[in-house]
C-alpha cells in the first residue's frame, strides 16, 4: 500500500470528513443513482425515489454496520501510513546520509562513544548495585550493626562509628528482644583454617557462622544438615560445614563425606553437611570452604564484650527498616550501654555501601560525555541543515509541510542515533571487558556484571533518547524558519536564528566540558598528591612474609620460632636485615586498645585512648628506616624478661601529652604499666590519605600477640618464596605461608582503587575535550563558508583578513565566555559530587579552574582561527560572483 | 471442511466484485449494476449486503478506495483492485473453478 506523497492528498487527509459523513454519502449516490434509473424507466420521482430505498434494504442498519468497518479500516491505514512513512523516512534519510558520509561518522562515532562509554559503566551499576541478591525475597534481608556515634571524633577508631560488629551479648539480647527481627544470624567471614591431609597442611578460607544463617537466607544445605543452635555454643562440638564447590573439586563430589572426619587447626571435625551451590555470602572475596559454628571460642563470652560478628535477619512481616533500626537501638540500650545505636539497612546496600558513591560519580561523569556527545551532534546537525537550506527550501516548495520536513529531520536523527546504539554496544562490551580486566578490587556483584538485556534496554533508551535530545533543536529551527524563510535567505546561509541556537549549543557543550574536564584534573592532581605523600619510611627493597603458626602454639616456641627464622634467614644472598612484627604497614591490619597514663601533677590525665598497637622485633625501625624523635629504638636487651618498655608515635605525643616529653613516663596497655623508651616519627599505614594514628610500639618478646610477619630489607623480593618455604619445612612443618608480597607493590595497590577511578573520569574528560574541539572546528568551518558572501563584501569594501579573523573568532569567542559563565558553577556543584574522594586539593581550586578554562579558551581559538584565517585570504571578487 | 453457506456466499459475492473492479475502479453503484447484469437472477446480490463485503475487503487490503469525480459531477467512492486483491483473486479464482469442475463431474455422471 503506497502512502500518499502528493500534496494534494495530503491536504485532503487534513481536512477529511467523519467516517459517518462519508458512509452517509456514498449511500446517498447510491440511491440517486437509482432513483435516476427508475426515472429513466418511467417512474415519478417521488416513486422512484421510495423504490430505491426499499429495493436497498434496512439503510439504517447497513449504515451503522459501514461507519463501523470504516472506522477499523481507517484505524488500520493510519497504522500501516505511520509504518511506511517511517520506513520511507529511514530509508530517506540513510540515503541522504551517504554522501554526507563525514558527517554522518563523526556524528555516529561521537555518539557511539558517549553510549558505549554510560552504556559500560551502567552495565556495571547495574550489576553491582541494582541487581537483586541470589535470594528469596532478597529486600528482607537485612544488615544489623552496631552504631557508637560518640566514637566519630576519635581518628582511630573513628570506622567503628557507624558500623561495629556484633558480639555474643548484643545477638542474645538482639535475638531474644527485638521482635522486628527474625532469624538473626552472626557470621565472620574474614577467618582462615589450616586443613591437614596426607598431602601437607592448607590455609583455606573458612566461615563461621551461627545456625541461623542458612535460614535468614532461605537457603538449605544440598547435603547432609545445618548446624543447630546447641553447636554455637562455647566449647561446642567440631562440626563443620564444606561449600559444594569444595566438595566437588577437593572431595571428588564423594556423598559418603558427609559424616567423616577431617583435621582443621589440627583437631578433628566431622563433616554434617554440605551447602548448595553457588551460595556467597561475600562477594568480593573468595568463597571459604569450610563453615564452622561461632560462637564456640574463649572470646565468644558474652562478658568479653568482643565484637567481631557481621549480622544479618530477615524484617518481620510489614516491619519497615526504619522501625527495624528504632526496635534494634531500642534493645541494645535497654541491654546497657545507652550510647550504643543501631544502623538496620537492606543487605545489598550494606555491601555496596563502600562502592556506591564512586560508581555514581562514573556514571555521572560518563553521563555527561553522552550529554556533551548530543550537544555535540545537534551542533553538527544544525552546521549541516544550514548547508542543507537549499534541499529544504525545494522540498518545502514542492509541497512538503513544515510537519514533514521536521519529522524527516528527526528521522533522520533517530536513524544516527540507533546505528551509534549499535556501535556504542559494541564499544560497551569492549570498554566492559577492559573495565573489569584492569579494575585493582572486586567490587561486590562484578562477575555477575555483562551486557544484558537489561543493560542493552538502556543502550536503546540512550540512543532513543539522544536522537530526540539532539534532533530536535535543529529540527525546531528548521521547521520555524519554514519554507519561505530558507527560500529568501539564500543557500548555503544559516539565518541569524540557527547561528544564535548554535552558539547557544556551542557554550552548552562547553559548560559541560568545563565540568567533566575539571572534576577530572581535581581527581588527578589528588591522585598525584597522593602517590608523593611519604609514608614515613623506605618502602624500596622492603619483602614481607606473612607467617601462619598452628593455633595454640605457646609464647615461648613464637619467640624462638620467630628468633630462629630472622638469624637463619639474615645469612640469605641479597638479604641485608630481617626483623619481625605482628603488625605491618599496608601488609596486615591494624589493631588498638586503650591505655592509660601514669598521673602527674601538672598535667590532668587524659581519660583512656583507642591506641593503635603494634608488637616489633628489635631491629623494626632500622629495617623500615623510620626515623627516631628522642629517647632509643628497642633492642637486644628488650626481652620478655627485661624490663618492660613501649615507644610511641609522635602523634600520640601531641594527643596524650600536649607535645611534651614522654620519655620515663608510665603507660598501661593490656593490664600492663611500661615505661616509654623512646619517639618515632609517624608512619602511614593503611592508606596514604588518612591522618596519622597515635600509636604504641611493644617488644614482640615481651606480648606475644599473632604470629609475626616477617620483613626482609634487601634484593631478594618475592623470589625469597622457595627458600623461605623450604626454611619453614625445617623449622616448624606446621607453619603455613600466608602471602608473600613486595611492600612497594602492596603501597601502590592501597591507592588502585583512587588510580582506576581517576583513569575513568580523566579519559571520559579527554575525550570531552576531543568532542568539544572536534564540533567547534566543524562550526567554524561552517560559519566561515555560510558568511562567505558577507565576508567577501566586507574584504571588497577595504576590509583586511585582519579584521575578518578578528571578526570570526570574536564571534566563537563570545560563546566561549557565556559557556565558561554557566560553567563555572556547575563544576562547584560538581566538585561537592568528587570532594569527599579528593586528597590534598580543594575541589574548588582556583588554579585548576583557571587552568581548565585557559585551555579551553585556547582550544577555541584555535578551532576558530583556522578557518577564519582562510576565510581572510578570499579572493573578493571570486566569492562575490559564486552565488 | 465445507464452509458455511454464508461463508460460500460471501466468497463468492467477494470473488465477484473483485472480478468487477478488474477492468477499472467503479464506485459501489456501477459494481451492483454490473451484478445485475452480469449474473441474471441465479446469484441474486442483495444491495444491503454489497456495500458491508466492500467495507471487510477493504479493511483486509484486498481493495483500496478514493474519492474521484462522478458521472453526476460531485464526488463519488471509487473502488479499485490492490496488488494483494489481485492475487486473492486469481487464487480464489484458480480454486473456485477446479472445485466447480469436480462437481459438475460428478453431478453429470450421477445423472
Amino acid at each position: 500500500m503506497n502512502a500518499p506523497r502528493d500534496p494534494q492528498s495530503e491536504l485532503r487527509q487534513l481536512v477529511r470528513p467523519p467516517v459517518g459523513k462519508r458512509v452517509d454519502s456514498e449511500l446517498a449516490f447510491h440511491i440517486e443513482m437509482r432513483t435516476r434509473e427508475l426515472i429513466a424507466q418511467g417512474m415519478s420521482a417521488e416513486e422512484a425515489r421510495r423504490a430505491a430505498i426499499a429495493r436497498f434494504g434496512n439503510l439504517d442498519d447497513v449504515s451503522s454496520t459501514l461507519v463501523k468497518l470504516g472506522t477499523e479500516t481507517e484505524g488500520i491505514m493510519r497504522r500501516t501510513r505511520f509504518i511506511s512513512e517511517a520506513v520511507h523516512d529511514a530509508r530517506l534519510a540513510l540515503r541522504m546520509l551517504v554522501p554526507r558520509r563525514g558527517f554522518a561518522v563523526l556524528a555516529i562515532g561521537t555518539l557511539a562513544l558517549g553510549i558505549g562509554a554510560a552504556t559500560a559503566i551502567y552495565s556495571v551499576v547495574d550489576g553491582v548495585l541494582l541487581r537483586p541478591l541470589p535470594f528469596d525475597e532478597p529486600d528482607r534481608i537485612a544488615a544489623v550493626w552496631i552504631t557508637q556515634p560518640t566514637l566519630a571524633h576519635d581518628p582511630a577508631i573513628s570506622w567503628l562509628a557507624d558500623g561495629t560488629p556484633l558480639g555474643a551479648s548484643e545477638y542474645q539480647s538482639l535475638q531474644r528482644d527485638a521482635k522486628t527481627l527474625r532469624d538473626l544470624a552472626l557470621y565472620d567471614v574474614g577467618g582462615t583454617v589450616t586443613l591437614t591431609t596426607v598431602a601437607g597442611t592448607e590455609r583455606l578460607p573458612a566461615l563461621t557462622a551461627t545456625s541461623s544463617l542458612l535460614q535468614v537466607l532461605h537457603a538449605h544445605p544440598a547435603l547432609g544438615r545445618n548446624f543447630v543452635p546447641a553447636e554455637n555454643v562455647l566449647n561446642g562440638p567440631n562440626v563443620a560445614l564444606v561449600s559444594w564447590e569444595a566438595w566437588r573439586d577437593r572431595f571428588g563430589s564423594d556423598s559418603s563425606f558427609v559424616g567423616r572426619r577431617i583435621t582443621l587447626n589440627d583437631v578433628p571435625f566431622e563433616i554434617i553437611g554440605v551447602l548448595p551451590p553457588g551460595l556467597q555470602i561475600d562477594r568480593s572475596a573468595e568463597a571459604p570452604a569450610f563453615w564452622l559454628p561461632a560462637l564456640r571460642d574463649s572470646f565468644d563470652i558474652p562478658a568479653r564484650h568482643n565484637r567481631g560478628y557481621r549480622a544479618l535477619a530477615r524484617l518481620a512481616n510489614g516491619v519497615s527498616y526504619q522501625a527495624a533500626t528504632r526496635d534494634a537501638a531500642r534493645v541494645l540500650r535497654a541491654s546497657g550501654d545507652t550510647l550504643l545505636g543501631a544502623r538496620v539497612e537492606p543487605w545489598l546496600r550494606d555491601q555496596t555501601r563502600a562502592a556506591r558513591g564512586p560508581l555514581l560519580v562514573l556514571l555521572a561523569a560518563a553521563g555527561l560525555l553522552l550529554l556533551i556527545a548530543c550537544v555535540n551532534v545537534a551542533i553538527l546537525q544544525l552546521g549541516e541543515a544550514s548547508a542543507r537550506a537549499r534541499e529544504m527550501a525545494t522540498r518545502a516548495a514542492l509541497g512538503a509541510g513544515a510537519a514533514r520536513l521536521v519529522r524527516q529531520l528527526l528521522t533522520e536523527s533517530v536513524v544516527i542515533a540507533f546505528l551509534s546504539a549499535i556501535l556504542g554496544t559494541a564499544l560497551a562490551w569492549l570498554m566492559l571487558r577492559a573495565l573489569i580486566a584492569i579494575a585493582p578490587e572486586r567490587l561486590p556483584g562484578m562477575d555477575s556484571v555483562s551486557i544484558d538485556g537489561r543493560v542493552l534496554a538502556f543502550a536503546l533508551v540512550c540512543a532513543a533518547m539522544t536522537g530526540v535530545l539532539f534532533g530536535i533543536v535543529p529540527a525546531m529551527t528548521a521547521g520555524r524558519a519554514g519554507a519561505s524563510a530558507i527560500v529568501r535567505s539564500g543557500a548555503g546561509q544559516s539565518g541569524h536564528g540557527a547561528r544564535r541556537v548554535q552558539r547557544s549549543l556551542i557554550a552548552l557543550q562547553l559548560a559541560l566540558s568545563l565540568v567533566l574536564l575539571v572534576e577530572a584534573v581535581l581527581l588527578s592532581t589528588s591522585l598525584r598528591k597522593l602517590s608523593l605523600v611519604n609514608p614515613g619510611f623506605r618502602p624500596a627493597g622492603l619483602t614481607a612474609v606473612k607467617v601462619t603458626l598452628p593455633r595454640r602454639y605457646g609464647d615461648e616456641p613464637t619467640r624462638a620460632f620467630t628468633a630462629s627464622v630472622i638469624q637463619r634467614l639474615s645469612s640469605y644472598p641479597g638479604v641485608e636485615r630481617v626483623t619481625a612484627a605482628t603488625h605491618v604497614p599496608f601488609v596486615s591490619r591494624g589493631s588498638s586498645s586503650p591505655i592509660e597514663l601514669d598521673r602527674r601533677s601538672d598535667v590532668p590525665p587524659p581519660p583512656p585512648h583507642h591506641t593503635q598497637q603494634r608488637y616489633v622485633e628489635p631491629g623494626f625501625f632500622e629495617v623500615l628506616g623510620m626515623r627516631l624523635v628522642s629517647g632509643r629504638f628497642f633492642n637486644a636487651d628488650d626481652r620478655a624478661n627485661g624490663e618492660l618498655v613501649a615507644i610511641v608515635s609522635a602523634s600520640e605525643v601531641a594527643r596524650d601529652f600536649a607535645g611534651r616529653s614522654p620519655l620515663g613516663r608510665q603507660v598501661k596497655h593490656q593490664g600492663q604499666w611500661r615505661r616509654i623508651v623512646g619517639v618515632v616519627a609517624d608512619v602511614k599505614y593503611r592508606d596514604l590519605a588518612k591522618e596519622d594514628e597515635a600509636t604504641i610500639y611493644v617488644p614482640f618478646d615481651q606480648y606475644v600477640d599473632a604470629s609475626p610477619v616477617f620483613l626482609i630489607r634487601g634484593s631478594v623480593a618475592v623470589g625469597i618464596a622457595p627458600a623461605f618455604k623450604a626454611l619453614l619445612h625445617e623449622l616448624e612443618p606446621r607453619a603455613t605461608v600466608t602471602t608473600i608480597s613486595s611492600v612497594p607493590t602492596v603501597i601502590e595497590k592501597s591507592y588502585a582503587a583512587e588510580r582506576y577511578r581517576t583513569l575513568l573520569v580523566s579519559a571520559f574528560g579527554a575525550m570531552a575535550a576531543l568532542l568539544a574541539a572536534i564540533g567547534l572546528y566543524g562550526v567554524s568551518i561552517r560559519t566561515a563558508k555560510g558568511r562567505t558572501r558577507e565576508l567577501g563584501i566586507r574584504l571588497a569594501l577595504g576590509g583586511t583578513s585582519a579584521t575578518v579573523l578578528r571578526l570570526l573568532v570574536k564571534d566563537a569567542m563570545a560563546g566561549v565566555a557565556i559557556g565558561l559563565v554557566v560553567g563555572v558553577p556547575a563544576a562547584l556543584l560538581a566538585g561537592k559530587m568528587v570532594a569527599p574522594y579528593l586528597f590534598g586539593i580543594s575541589p574548588d581550586d582556583p588554579l585548576v579552574f583557571f587552568a581548565v578554562g585557559v585551555l579551553l579558551l585556547t582550544a577555541t581559538a584555535v578551532a576558530s582561527a583556522i578557518p577564519a584565517w582562510k576565510a581572510g585570504r578570499l579572493n573578493p571578487a571570486t566569492v562575490l560572483r559564486a552565488d | 471442511m465445507a464452509p458455511s453457506s454464508r461463508d460460500q456466499l460471501r466468497g463468492t459475492l467477494e470473488l465477484l466484485i473483485l472480478r468487477t473492479l478488474t477492468w477499472g475502479p467503479r464506485h459501489g453503484y456501477a459494481i451492483a449494476r454490473w451484478l445485475e447484469d452480469s449474473t441474471s437472477a441465479a446469484i441474486r446480490v442483495e444491495e444491503g449486503s454489497l456495500y458491508p463485503a466492500l467495507y471487510r475487503m477493504e479493511k483486509r487490503g484486498l481493495i483500496a478506495s478514493d474519492w474521484q469525480r462522478s458521472e453526476l459531477g460531485r464526488p463519488a467512492k471509487f473502488y479499485r483492485l490492490t496488488p494483494a486483491g489481485r492475487r486473492h483473486l486469481k487464487q480464489e479464482a484458480a480454486e473456485w473453478l477446479a472445485f466447480a469442475q469436480a462437481v459438475t463431474l460428478v453431478l453429470a455422471r450421477a445423472s
